[in-house]
């Protein structure tokens, strides 16, 4: 079994951390617990002459960091040590009209080997601009871009990005589909997995029967590096390129499951009308026929209204064909509640690395490290990363662009427990 | 508009047709001179004529000859003829005409140069610095019988170049492009019966963008329908913008002279542009003297404004387009970008095809070409740089050629990383702007392929390639945002188009304003730009351009203040803008 994060932007991605190079992706990636990570914007010229200088292919497909290239400051504990591979991944942004609409939308493409990516990049370069930026912007409908790719190599796999966010995705309510087929027409089947993203988790993905072909993955996306891993994609197979399209393609029992961020952290989960505090569940906001009750306004739909647009089965309906989840919070956001200090903050920044250097790498120590030997470190930590594991959180969805909240205590408790120790 | 089978323009619904058009459509005999304006429905009614007369008039299609300007337009017509189940039908350009009438009855083996072949007969004949003139040489060589020398040789002189050339034409069996046309003329002069035979072919012509042909395509033309007079002619004298290549700007004007009887319609109704921006057009082409009158009116029910952006410097006029294009197109990519631009809004978004920029010289484009990567648009240049030929890229290859045969290479490397690190030194040792960085990395693609020889065969077969690529592997068909010159776009239509660089040395041309004729049609050059707009129109000017001062074009006094909206930015924008540029001055210092 291995834990992979397929998709991930490097520093030459707008808006992305400066500290995304190889060097660091690859430490992080130790530290996260991550396995096997993705390359990353392999289009974007500078970053693909990195990878030819310093990658070096180990297994089909998959690639290590060549060992004159290391991060040199940062530390990594030797319970975090491992071998860490990479694979050829990157992110597309396509913008079309398709039946008198502009469609934007994302689209995640695995690559077997860096020589395939080289015949992407000067076939994209023709349809695009692949020189100015991570993640090339692409005048090309779905349905084109898919069979050029596959006209370059059957081993190519799209898969479209995080499915539900309003913007940018498949399904997005702003400018997406209502299904793959809408998207990709008579090439659907070259279709095998969709990418939950943060905005949804498996359970809303589940109530759509026409969703039950597709595997769901999990990834980062991240812009920085400590973002790595926030959510991730556990396959239980080889770790090589041709065995991970396998399990995509053809045994979806190959995936183990995912691990997920909690859906109602995002800004535009439920519905509502952050102006004036009014947040509201699918069916409420249709008993309102769209608009606030206080003041008119149109209210903002979120992605939950979105997915239950275009459900066919209820709430809490779980296929034959699931994998399983994994539900986690960031370890710097779990102490920073404890500590109840900002998750960004000096304390909260020790006790992280006091954890990772006595237990061993992040993911480890969220999924199965035993309660005690994290007691051990923390009491109160080790009690709440407990109630995540057994879904025991309080939940406050995001709307209309306020951030949801995921808490494990009660404020009251936090203090009690402060005070506890004092004594 | 979309027409369907023709049958219904003998039948109702002739709503497809207002009256003038209808008027073009059904005369068909004898000469007619259509001045159609700017959007007016040329093709439109000129496929309909077409239609009449093989439908209502039985009439053959392989003796209708409809002579185009390019052969792209060629193609294009070909193509809606045959859609519209219109077959055979003769579509051409009138080189292509000449070409086919001398290869039936004169020669059939003679070869056509292009430019390049031009160049290389006449280098021999050239002696020391003439050389370097050789392509100004080459122009006044065909343009002798229309134009004043522009090369600074002397008459003598260029009467002795021009002999010699055309004797090394003859003694390679060779033709070039306006020889094609003269060639004709002279064979059909000197044989009678071939011009007979010549125009037995065709017993209806018509000819487009009549406006833009030149002395001996004239001719050509009226020597063809010499017999039975079915001359149709279409252009609109407002969008000549080829009289320095040669065509004659009277060419409509004298057309009834010389065709008696001659009917004359003309095109008035435009269904292109909004109304406010066909004003402001029309009120520009206004100022141009001996114009053919008329005056166009918007039939367009949708509204569209001309915005009149003022900058202060180029950095500022890309970060205005720049935002005008957020706000077209939405956002491109960033989800916190999205929130701001796309949500909220009941705005229908453009797509990357529905955007035209336009500027007078290549080297505008060209740096907006730069800018539009920085931002991450995909565009389409109408005159593509070719990779291989940039400066960068020579230069690189150029070095690389010295390796090839080292005694060593290193073993255990991929080619391609072997290559990185000789860009990575290349890039160190010169100082390459940022563009120029991206082009040379991009050269990895290309090598990839080569990672399983080893590293000396690689290089040969690397080099091999470069040497031998050819970029006329076409673009994919994709959107992307339109850079063109005023000349490319003529023809064209875009829901937004954005015109930059209105600066009175640069629209009009400095080297144009002291020559009248020159300066009216640098004025039909910007009508010309003007009327591709179907939605909205934005005019940009620069307060000052590489620290020189500029004064705004005459040209937006004459299109008239009064019918433009001033372009103003939202404050914020103003204010990140004001701040990007501090920051930039303040790093200057260092």
């Amino acid at each position: 079994m291995f834990i992979a994060d397929l998709h991930i932007h490097s520093k030459y991605s707008r808006a992305c951390s400066k500290r995304l190079d190889l060097e660091h992706i690859e430490a992080w990636s130790k530290i996260k617990g991550i396995d096997l990570v993705s390359t990353g914007d392999f289009t974007y010229p500078a970053w693909f002459k990195e990878l030819n200088k310093k990658l070096e292919e180990k297994e089909p497909g998959v690639y290590a960091l060549k060992k004159e290239f290391k991060a040199t400051d940062v530390r990594i504990p030797e319970k975090c040590e491992r071998n860490i591979r990479f694979i050829l991944s990157t992110e597309l942004s396509l913008i079309y009209k398709k039946k008198d609409k502009v469609r934007k939308v994302h689209l995640v493409i695995l690559c077997p080997n860096l020589e395939t990516a080289g015949k992407i990049n000067l076939t994209l370069d023709k349809i695009g601009n692949i020189k100015s930026d991570g993640r090339p912007i692409l005048g090309l409908d779905s349905h084109e871009f898919l069979k050029i790719l596959l006209d370059i190599s059957p081993g190519i796999q799209v898969i479209p990005a995080h499915a539900w966010t309003p913007h940018f995705s498949i399904f997005g309510s702003n400018s997406g589909f209502d299904s793959v087929e809408e998207c990709f027409g008579d090439l659907s089947r070259h279709i095998c997995a969709l990418e939950t993203g943060l905005s949804s988790d498996p359970a809303m993905n589940w109530r759509l029967s026409q969703l039950d072909k597709y595997v769901l993955v999990s990834n980062s996306d991240a812009h920085s590096p400590q973002k790595l891993g926030r959510e991730a994609t556990i396959f239980d197979c080889a770790c090589d390129y041709p065995s991970i399209l396998n399990a995509l393609r053809h045994d979806h029992s190959k995936v183990a499951g995912t691990i997920e961020f909690f859906p109602e952290e995002g800004k535009y989960h439920a519905d509502g009308l952050r102006d004036e505090n009014l947040r509201l569940d699918p069916e409420e906001t249709k008993k309102y026929n769209y608009i606030s009750p206080k003041t008119g306004k149109k209210i903002t739909v979120g992605v939950l209204h979105r997915v239950n647009l275009l459900a066919d089965r209820p709430m809490g309906f779980k296929p034959t064909t699931a994998r399983g989840v994994w539900y986690i919070i960031p370890l710097t956001e779990i102490i920073g509640e404890v500590l109840q200090v900002g998750g960004a903050s000096k304390k909260v920044d020790e006790l992280y690395w006091k954890l990772i250097e006595n237990i061993g790498p992040e993911f480890y120590i969220l999924k199965e490290a035993p309660a005690p030997e994290i007691a051990k470190v923390h009491p109160l930590i080790a009690e709440g990363i407990a109630r995540m594991r057994e879904g025991k959180v309080i939940k406050e969805p995001g709307y209309d662009g306020e951030y949801g909240v995921i808490k494990l205590f009660k404020p009251r408790e936090l203090v009690e427990r402060e005070q506890m120790t004092l004594i | 508009m979309e027409i369907g089978h023709w049958t219904f323009v003998i039948n109702p619904p002739r709503k497809m047709l207002n009256s003038a058009q209808r008027q073009a459509v059904e005369t068909i005999a004898g000469p007619i001179r259509i001045l159609a304006g700017a959007g007016t429905g040329k093709t439109h009614t000129l496929i309909a004529r077409i239609g009449y007369l093989i439908e209502l008039h039985k009439i053959d299609p392989s003796k209708i000859l409809a002579l185009t300007f390019t052969n792209k337009a060629a193609r294009e017509l070909n193509e809606r003829l045959n859609k519209l189940k219109f077959p055979g039908v003769q579509t051409m350009t009138l080189h292509a005409l000449a070409a086919r009438l001398l290869r039936q009855f004169w020669r059939s083996d003679f070869v056509i140069i292009g430019k390049t072949e031009q160049e290389a007969l006449l280098a021999p004949l050239l002696t020391g610095h003439e050389a370097d003139k050789m392509e100004t040489i080459l122009s006044d060589i065909e343009l002798i019988d229309f134009e004043t020398p522009k090369s600074g040789l002397s008459n003598l002189r260029l009467d002795v170049i021009v002999k010699a050339y055309k004797k090394a034409l003859v003694q390679h069996n060779s033709l070039d492009f306006s020889g094609l046309l003269t060639t004709l003329l002279d064979i059909w002069q000197e044989n009678p019966d071939i011009l007979e035979k010549s125009q037995a072919h065709f017993h209806y012509i018509m000819v487009d963008e009549y406006q833009d042909v030149n002395g001996p395509q004239i001719q050509i033309a009226q020597k063809l329908a010499e017999g039975h007079k079915n001359l149709c002619v279409v252009g609109d004298p407002d969008q000549t913008i080829y009289s320095w290549r040669g065509s004659d700007i009277k060419s409509m004007a004298d057309f009834p002279l010389t065709n008696h009887g001659c009917t004359l319609i003309t095109l008035t109704e435009n269904y292109r542009n909004p109304p406010n921006i066909l004003k402001g057009a029309e009120n520009l082409i206004a100022h141009n003297a001996d114009r053919l009158p008329k005056t166009l009116q918007s039939m367009a029910l949708k509204q569209g404004e001309i915005s009149l952006w003022k900058n202060s410097d180029e950095a500022t006029q890309f970060e205005t387009m720049a935002h005008l294009l957020q706000y077209y197109l939405g956002s491109h990519s960033l989800m916190h970008e999205a929130d701001n631009l796309d949500t909220g809004h009941e705005r229908v978004f453009l797509k990357l095809s529905d955007i035209a920029i336009l500027y007078r010289t290549q080297a505008e484009g060209k740096r907006i070409a730069v800018e539009l990567t920085k931002r991450g648009y995909p565009y389409q240049l109408s005159a593509p740089e070719v990779f291989w030929e940039r400066k960068e890229i020579v230069d690189f290859l150029l070095n690389l050629e010295k390796l090839r045969f080292l005694r060593v290479y290193p073993e255990n490397m991929t080619f391609s990383k072997w290559l990185a690190d000789r860009i990575d030194h290349f890039i160190e040792s010169n100082n390459w702007s940022e563009h120029q960085v991206k082009q040379l990395n991009s050269l990895l693609n290309y090598a990839v392929i080569y990672n399983s020889l080893p590293i000396q065969d690689a290089l040969f077969e690397f080099l091999d390639e470069a040497r031998t690529e050819q970029e006329i592997d076409n673009l994919i068909e994709a959107d992307r945002i339109n850079l063109l010159t005023l000349h490319a776009a003529k023809g064209l239509e875009f829901p937004i188009v954005m015109i930059v660089g209105l600066e009175d040395d640069n629209i009009p041309l400095k080297k144009s304003i002291k020559d009248p004729e020159m300066l009216a049609e640098e004025r039909r050059l910007l009508y010309v730009g003007m009327t591709r707009a179907t939605k909205d129109l934005h005019l940009f000017f620069c307060d000052q351009k590489f620290t020189e001062i500029k004064t705004p074009s005459r040209f937006l006094d004459e299109i008239g203040y009064t019918n433009m909206i001033f372009g103003k930015l939202p404050d914020a924008k103003v204010q990140s803008i004001r701040r990007k540029q501090i920051t930039k001055s303040q790093m200057q210092l260092f």
